[in-house]
């Protein structure tokens, strides 16, 4: 435990907190992005061919499934778990991925969560370090 | 915790990796496509800069196994890695300039995420160094 009160606590910690709630925020998305390709498949721009793979049903199950997932890390991120810190930036680049393969259905939407996406990744890994320094001083 | 010694911005470096895992991963998509796929991309083949889709098909895999291979290294704080990954980055950025008509979502994308991993990995790429 020595080795954890080495380096600063800076305020730069907030990014962490900043990184779950995006995370919240992007898997509620990722839900609602999932719903609507189950329950109202109208609504994306493409028709079932130009989707690069599956068929838009079974993309509403990935995005319900990951977003779940999602959710759920970014709760765990926020109360300063280490291993939800690593398991939030897989399933970020997860989700990376994912949208850029769903791109074709919803362009601005998959925009907007590939950014979103990155900026978490960001946060975790350039500050998640001093989240585990802030709850020892706590 | 070797890192703290350093300075926080050791992190970039943790962030380089796993994006360039991710490039990587993307391009690999973008190659798997061009050779199994290619009437999703916006352009048939003749309006492309260079070459055609299988050749590009080909090009993406290996430029985007390397990527992978590389984050791998990066992740590990391996000197050549970071050399290795600069370059590969600025491969993979001029290939989707090239690759641009094909899809330009994924090109326009995929170059912003280039420039910031060169970012991460100039300015703060030796701090991993042990």
């Amino acid at each position: 435990m020595a080795d954890v009160t080495k380096g600063e606590v800076t305020s730069w910690v907030g990014w962490v907190y900043f990184a779950g709630l995006l995370l919240i925020l992007s898997g509620a998305f990722q839900m609602i992005a999932g719903l609507t390709a189950l329950l109202n498949d109208k609504f994306y721009a493409v028709t079932h061919q130009s989707l690069l793979v599956f068929d838009i049903t079974t993309w509403g199950w990935v995005h319900m499934l990951l977003g779940l997932l999602v959710i759920v890390t970014g709760t765990a991120v926020m109360s300063g778990q280490t291993w939800s810190r690593v398991v939030a930036v897989v399933l970020a680049s997860l989700v990376v991925i994912e949208q850029f393969a769903f791109i074709t259905a919803y362009p601005i939407w998959s925009i907007v969560m590939i950014g979103v996406a990155v900026l978490t990744i960001y946060a975790l890994a350039v500050h998640g370090g001093e989240l585990k320094r802030e709850a020892f001083y706590r | 915790m070797e890192m703290d010694k350093t300075s926080a911005w050791a992190g970039w470096v943790y962030f380089a990796s796993v994006m360039i895992f991710i490039i990587g991963a993307v391009q690999l998509l973008t190659g798997f496509v061009a050779l199994f796929k290619d009437d999703f991309y916006i352009h048939n083949g003749t309006s492309l800069v260079v070459f055609d889709y299988s050749q590009w098909g080909w090009i993406h895999m290996l430029i985007g196994l390397c990527l992978i291979a590389t984050g791998v290294a990066i992740g590990a704080g391996k000197m050549w890695g970071r050399i290795v990954g600069t370059a590969l980055v600025a491969l993979n950025l001029v290939s989707y300039v090239a690759f641009l008509p094909a899809y330009p979502l994924w090109s326009i994308m995929i170059i912003i995420i280039d420039v910031l991993v060169i970012f991460a990995l100039t300015m703060h790429g030796n701090e991993v160094k042990a």
